[in-house]
């Protein structure tokens, strides 16, 4: 087991290398440099010696792969610079806003596991009846749905019929405040949720449908098991598998989901810094937020390949 | 005679028929905007502000005046055909490389499946808004974001489908008969990952829908006055309170759409591989 997680962490390694490289290239690619957007309309009137100096500063005047080298050092020192606009640390800025896109993307993983198996294993039970419709139908339509109109349908369905929103602005911690912080992230969650339980419900049915044809499940009746144990037991933890490695990629899709959901519902989260920071072409706060939702990325795919060794031993031994 | 056949065993089931009365729908209200849009979907009526829906705007009017249902047909049409373009550049691009990775195999296929698993890292949406925002927004930053974003979805998938044709018999007979690596990509590998690029292209076209109303919703996309569905959705948000109308019907044609495509893709999924039947 440890052969195959440091296995698996090493292959992580060049893959982070080139993302920070396209990261830090996305910047440079930009017309004009980083001193015309801090100095904007007054560039032109920055004298020769201004520029050089600010150059210098900012460390323009090196060649491009000392460049590189320079930020990545400081990026592993835990250094993101400085935004440009606020001139706090990146790394405080993502700090700041973490716990509320985390919150939401954990409450959106657990409504679409909460949601999505159950409704998937009663379909498969029940094939061909009407709950095996309504979850095909959840299913189609769950990915077919524009996250950003449920989103505002939802706003607009509470405010003018319940005379009530969620509260917008500033983020409530759920340690501080349990009650109010599940109020103000259950429906984002739902949102953000939404397509994930139906992608999860679907594949939770066709793969227990699969193996409910098994010889072993057969078996199982024929001895006269409890069928609640030969569907929990024999069947969804077999069905586990594919079900786990979706979730693993929806999970990683949902930190970026998690933009449109947190910009509809106003939450102060990395989506919304993200936003903030491309519409003032921050760059350094950009940078910081692409690389972080990237890493976070890579480090949910590498704990689902963990899970999965886990769960099937065949994998761990194939490495 | 074969096409036929399969087309009626598309037709026959009752989801397939939904799926297709959706997309012809979509189809001909994007196709045929320009005819039946009762007006021009800039024009202003100030008299009618925020009009409810009524015999004289069907779907009533916006914060400016101008007819929601003649800008929800030109939205439609800007969405299908932003849709097509994007997906048919990711999706020649992914099977170029795609191809040429699973076919010729050894270190191109390493270096290129690096390249695409690396960009696989960033979530389609994050690329496609990285892109389109950097580059400033746009008709045409938004389908190069989307069909960028697309690339490595199409190439991965190809490449998987020629990894198994590669080994089939026919294959080996041209190599045998000395045919060229070109000639063999294009006449005998291409044709037979036809099913997986269909299938792909149907859904990954969904997808683009999605997505360019997310980033125009978000202000990366396509820009004011141009009727986007997306942007009618976030414009309509400040004065849904009193004029639900102007998020309801936009958010229903891309829901029409995406659901139209979805259903047909799944169905063709169905028809064109067998082995994935069921799943």
């Amino acid at each position: 087991m440890y052969r195959y997680l440091l296995r698996r962490l090493i292959q992580a390694i060049p893959t982070l290398i080139i993302v920070s490289i396209l990261v830090f290239l996305v910047t440079r690619l930009i017309p004009g440099t980083i001193i015309d957007i801090i100095a904007g309309l007054d560039s032109k009137i920055l004298t020769e010696e201004q520029i050089k100096a600010l150059s210098k500063l900012y460390g323009l005047d090196q060649p491009l792969v000392k460049q590189y080298f320079v930020w990545l050092a400081a990026i592993i020192h835990g250094n993101m610079g400085y935004s440009f606009r606020t001139g706090q640390a990146v790394v405080q800025e993502i700090a700041a806003r973490l716990p509320c896109t985390l919150e939401l993307t954990l409450l959106a993983t657990l409504i679409s596991i909460v949601l999505g198996i159950p409704l998937g294993l009663f379909a498969a039970v029940k094939h061909n009846s009407l709950i095996d419709l309504i979850c095909t139908f959840f299913a189609i339509c769950g990915i077919s749905i524009p996250k950003v109109w449920l989103g505002v349908l939802i706003i607009f369905i509470l405010s003018r019929f319940f005379g009530w929103l969620p509260p917008l602005g500033t983020f409530i911690p759920f340690h501080i405040n349990p009650v109010g912080s599940l109020e103000q992230l259950v429906f984002p969650a739902l949102v953000l949720a939404f397509d994930v339980a139906a992608t999860i419900a679907r594949l939770t049915r066709s793969s227990t449908l699969e193996i409910l044809h098994q010889n072993y499940i057969i078996t199982a009746f024929s001895k006269g098991l409890p069928a609640s144990s030969i569907y929990f037991r024999h069947c969804l933890k077999n069905a586990l598998i594919p079900i786990i490695t979706a979730l693993g990629i929806q999970v990683g899709y949902m930190l970026a989901g998690a933009i449109a959901v947190e910009q509809i519902f106003t939450l102060p989260g990395i989506g919304t810094l993200l936003l903030s920071a491309i519409a003032r072409r921050d760059y350094p706060v950009i940078q910081g937020t692409i690389l972080f939702i990237a890493f976070a990325f890579i480090l949910v795919n590498l704990f689902v390949d963990v899970l999965y060794g886990i769960i099937n031993p065949k994998i761990r031994l194939e490495v | 005679m074969k096409m036929l056949k399969r087309f009626q065993r598309f037709v026959k089931t009752p989801t397939g028929i939904v799926g297709l009365v959706l997309i012809i729908l979509y189809c001909t209200m994007s196709l045929l905007a320009p005819l039946i849009a009762p007006y021009d979907p800039y024009q202003m009526h100030y008299q009618f502000r925020l009009h409810p829906p009524c015999r004289q705007f069907l779907l009533g009017t916006d914060q400016f005046g101008r007819d929601m249902l003649s800008r929800v047909l030109f939205g439609a049409r800007l969405s299908l055909i932003l849709s097509l373009v994007s997906t048919t550049i990711g999706a020649v691009l992914g099977t170029l490389l795609g191809v040429i990775a699973g076919y010729l195999g050894s270190y191109l296929d390493a270096v290129i499946m690096r390249f695409i698993d690396i960009l696989l890292t960033f979530p389609p949406i994050l690329t496609a808004l990285i892109i389109a925002s950097l580059r400033g927004g746009g008709l045409s930053n938004v389908v190069i974001g989307i069909a960028i974003a697309f690339t490595p979805i199409f190439a991965r998938m190809i490449r998987g489908a020629v990894l198994i044709v590669k080994e089939e018999d026919f294959v080996q007979a041209a190599k045998a008969l000395g045919a060229s690596n070109l000639r063999i990509m294009l006449h005998h590998v291409l044709p037979n990952v036809a099913s997986v690029i269909i299938v792909q292209f149907s859904l990954a076209c969904s997808w683009a829908i999605l997505l360019e109303a997310t980033l125009s919703f978000l202000g990366f996309g396509v820009s004011p006055p141009t009727p986007s569905l997306g942007l009618m959705i976030s414009e309509g948000r400040k004065t849904m309170e009193f004029a639900p109308w102007l998020i309801i019907y936009p958010g229903a044609v891309i829901m029409i759409a995406v659901l139209g495509i979805n259903i047909m893709g799944d169905r063709l999924r169905d028809i064109l591989d067998p082995r994935l039947r069921g799943v």
